[in-house]
């Protein structure tokens, strides 16, 4: 860098971008410069209280007790499925043990009359052709009536049948929900096991979270300080500069030429003695005689 | 600043956007961003980010797999049977079971026939018949009018048994005929299975998928935090660049207009003090420093 001399100089342009129709914008600033410092120093900090609550004793033993359902199914539902299962294997057909026992009291008292009224009867109406053709037919017809009636009642078995048969076919209404059911309790099973598992990946998250948080937050504080320098940049714009000054020796040589030039034209004379004779002895009076001839005038 | 020959030059311009009175705070903020960087205090989280699946998870897909995959005792049976409804398999009479109600009535009958068998024919006072005491019985026995026969018990039986077959026909009908209201039903289960056995499966690849995620933005994220522990000073460096801005033009001067000014001056300068020859080594001179200077 060069200065000094030979003209050249500096200049410096200060331009404020901070408005000043309102009154000390400058120093509130300067004031929101110094708290954005301050702030920056230990803002932000990790947090030490609690972010993820713990599981309470009904959230958990509520989980426990779907598990368990799940595993381990109703007793209910379980015995309803065996029954079904029998019920479709048709082991539910001809198992009512009171159907004997109501045919036999059907058919006792069936007898029964049959001894104390049907066979008194015919016997009276017999009594003087006893042992005849006429009787034996008469009870033979008798027997044969007993029989149909027997007949009639010992179809009760059949009809057992019949009944367990409908109810066989009505037991098809319980199948999906009941078949559907293991489903739900593996469903169950599983969701209790999701249960606990979103808990713990929660847990692992907010750990994750808070570390991140706590990680970064030294770079938080510093952006504070980092955002404000950003802001206050450029309110203020100051210019310098500098110009190219010629050398030295230039700017000598042309103060010596304009000196040299500025005495010969009030000498009116040069320093040559060639061209001035008054300055080493020449042509009296200042007159040249060569002069005419030197400016290219004919001398005649 | 200046520089080269012939006339060349340099300018400088500077602008300084930062006032004065932030330069403190600048500096601060400047330093403290290296200070941070180089003491590489970001890091990435190193705990565990995936929670296992427990046993009741596991079990849970499991059972639902097996489910889905055999099905279970009670829609097999029931789709079993009620195929066979609807296939008329009841139809006929010959379920063993529909034989074994059958047998019972029927044997119950020719039981029962016996204990009326037994109490007719007594005290036969018969005239003329040479077997008195039984004729009662033969008229309803399997021996009659010298041959072996059915028994009225016999004939009762199959009297219901044709009444049982046509019976129970027709009440089959019946029942193939409700069968048919759960063919759709019945049949949607294989479907339902294969939905549980795909769910199993996908239940299991969710949880997969969701361990793969967490991992690759674990990953991801700690290649990040490195370029976060960079960015902190390329903030820093971005916020003051263009803080200040120095401009420097070269002028570059013209060796030959040099030297031919150079020459003119010191001819002049020559020719005062010396004449022609003056002028002659003052030119000489004058071009070569106007050249070089």
């Amino acid at each position: 860098m060069s200065g000094g001399g030979g003209g050249g100089g500096n200049s410096v342009v200060y331009t404020n971008l901070l408005p000043t129709y309102i009154p000390g914008v400058q120093a509130k600033v300067e004031e929101w410069m110094a708290a954005a410092n301050s702030l920056a120093s230990s803002n932000f900090s990790a947090y030490g209280g609690t972010t993820y609550a713990a599981q309470d004793t009904n959230e958990t033993d509520g989980i426990a007790a779907v598990a368990t359902r799940g595993r381990y199914g109703s007793t209910i539902e379980l015995d309803g499925k065996t029954h079904l299962r029998n019920l479709y294997d048709g082991l539910k057909l001809n198992v009512n043990t009171k159907i004997a026992s109501f045919y036999a009291a059907q058919v006792a008292e069936l007898i029964q009359s049959f001894d104390e009224e049907v066979l008194p009867a015919i016997r009276r109406n017999y009594v003087f052709a006893w042992g005849g053709s006429e009787h034996n037919v008469a009870e033979a017809i008798a027997a044969d009536k007993m029989v149909a009636k027997i007949r009639e009642i010992a179809k009760m078995f059949y009809d057992d049948y019949v009944h367990e048969r409908s109810l066989m076919q009505q037991g098809m209404a319980h199948a999906t929900p009941y078949g559907l059911q293991c489903i739900r309790d593996m469903e169950m099973l599983r969701a209790a096991g999701v249960y606990a598992r979103e808990f713990d990946q929660g847990y692992k998250i907010d750990a994750w979270e808070r570390y991140n948080e706590a990680v970064i937050l030294p770079v938080r504080n510093l952006d504070i300080l980092g955002n404000a320098v950003r802001t206050v940049m450029s309110t203020s714009r100051t210019a310098t500069s500098k110009y190219y000054k010629p050398p030295m020796w230039t700017q000598i040589a042309g103060a010596a030429i304009s000196g040299l030039s500025l005495y010969a034209m009030y000498s009116g004379t040069s320093l040559n003695p060639y061209a001035n004779p008054n300055a080493k002895g020449g042509a009296v009076g200042g007159y040249n005689p060569n002069a005419q001839s030197n400016m290219g005038i004919p001398i005649d | 600043m200046s520089g080269g020959g012939g006339g060349g030059g340099t300018s400088t311009s500077t602008v300084k956007t930062v006032p004065d009175w932030a330069i403190p705070y600048v500096t601060a903020y400047w330093d403290q961003a290296y200070a941070l960087w180089k003491a590489d205090t970001l890091a990435v989280y190193t705990g565990d980010v995936t929670a296992d699946q427990n046993q009741d998870e596991v079990d849970g897909i499991a059972g639902l797999a097996t489910r889905g995959r055999y099905g279970d005792q009670v829609i097999t049976k029931a789709i079993a049977y009620e195929d066979d409804v609807i296939n008329g398999g009841f139809l006929g009479g010959v379920k063993p079971e529909f034989m074994a109600a059958l047998a019972l009535v029927s044997d119950n009958i020719q039981a029962d026939y016996l204990t009326v068998y037994s109490r007719i024919g007594r005290k036969p006072y018969y005239v003329g018949d040479p077997d008195a005491s039984i004729l009662a019985q033969k008229l309803i026995g399997p021996y009659r009018y010298g041959e072996w026969v059915d028994s009225i018990g016999v004939i009762h039986s199959n009297r219901m048994s044709a009444l049982i077959y046509a019976d129970n026909f027709r009440k089959e009908r019946d029942i193939q005929d409700r069968g048919l209201a759960y063919g759709v039903e019945m049949g949607k289960h294989a479907a339902i299975d294969a939905e549980a056995l795909r769910r199993a499966g996908m239940y299991q690849r969710e949880y997969l998928q969701g361990s793969y995620e967490l991992a690759h933005k674990l990953f991801v994220e700690g290649q990040e935090i490195a370029v976060a522990n960079l960015e902190l000073m390329g903030n820093a460096i971005r916020a003051l660049t263009g803080s200040q801005q120095t401009t420097s033009q070269t002028q570059e001067g013209n060796k030959l207009m040099g030297a031919v000014g150079g020459a003119v001056g010191g001819a002049m300068v020559g020719f005062m003090f010396g004449g022609i020859p003056g002028a002659v080594v003052g030119g000489i001179i004058g071009g070569v420093v106007g050249w070089f200077g």
